[in-house]
């Protein structure tokens, strides 16, 4: 059995991701959300069903991240796949992987939301 | 071929300074004797000395080992005094266990901009969602 220690997040790494979270949502227009513990055993329906759960699923965007599992689910709602589509999701779930396996979760979780902004953006249009 | 014969040239002493030769051989030792006479005159200056006023304190001088103690000691202790400052609280967290956050993840969940009810609610699953027009991806590490 797993011993629980410590308070998992320090105060300066929630500071991280709540300030990385609220760029995101200003970057993109659309909503961030991000989960962290553990899932069922079918973490993809775990986390569309936390998706569901949000307050405008189709707009939002869900990073459910299971350290002890190891697993990163990323949901993204009907509206916001349509500038996010999955391909993009991939390239930043690669991102945290990589961020997530040298031990920097709260780092991985916020290059991973930075990443997603920047690709739900879209490019900037100079002719409205 | 022409054959090899001694040749002596004879030198002039000092021809070019003009000085004559007893004079430059005379250099050196005038130079050692004022190097000399200011030694000795040096150490007679420093053994010249007063006795303090009347009206001074007459301080004892501490021993070596009180300077030693207070030379050496006191900056050692203001060293460990900044390093126990540096140092304790990162010391204190990794004693708690705060080191690997995914320990405390195993029973804990967080939520950032997550929704009003909480994760237990969701967990239960009552509410089923529309997953055909979800996107996203999955991976592990």
């Amino acid at each position: 059995m797993p011993v629980p220690g410590g308070e998992g997040f320090s105060a300066a790494e929630r500071q991280q991701i709540d300030k990385a979270i609220r760029a995101a949502e200003v970057e993109s227009r659309f909503e961030f959300s991000v989960y962290v513990g553990p899932a069922d055993e079918d973490t993809r329906d775990f986390a569309e069903r936390l998706h569901g759960e949000l307050v405008t699923p189709a707009r939002s965007v869900l990073v459910m991240v299971d350290p002890v599992a190891r697993i990163l689910e990323v949901v993204t709602g009907e509206q916001a796949r349509r500038e996010l589509d999955d391909n993009e999701v991939r390239l930043a779930i690669a991102e945290m992987q990589s961020e997530f396996a040298t031990g920097g979760l709260a780092s991985g979780i916020v290059r991973g939301v930075n990443r997603l902004a920047a690709h739900a953006r879209g490019p900037r249009t100079l002719h409205a | 071929m022409g054959t090899l014969t001694t040749v002596t040239v004879p030198l002039q002493p000092d021809s070019q300074s003009g000085r004559p030769p007893v004079v430059a051989a005379r250099r050196p030792g005038l130079r050692a004797g004022a190097v000399s006479v200011g030694v000795v005159l040096g150490s007679w200056a420093a053994t010249a000395a007063a006795a303090p006023p009347d009206g001074w304190e007459h301080a004892s001088n501490d021993s070596m080992l009180v300077s030693l103690l207070k030379l050496v000691g006191i900056p050692l202790l203001v060293v460990a005094v900044v390093f126990l400052l540096v140092y304790l609280p990162s010391m204190m967290r990794r004693g708690r266990g705060g080191a690997d956050p995914a320990t405390y993840f195993s029973e804990h969940s967080e939520w950032f901009g997550g929704p009003r009810t909480t994760p237990e609610a969701v967990e239960s699953g009552t509410d089923q969602v529309e997953h055909k027009a979800l996107g996203g991806a999955s991976a592990r590490w």
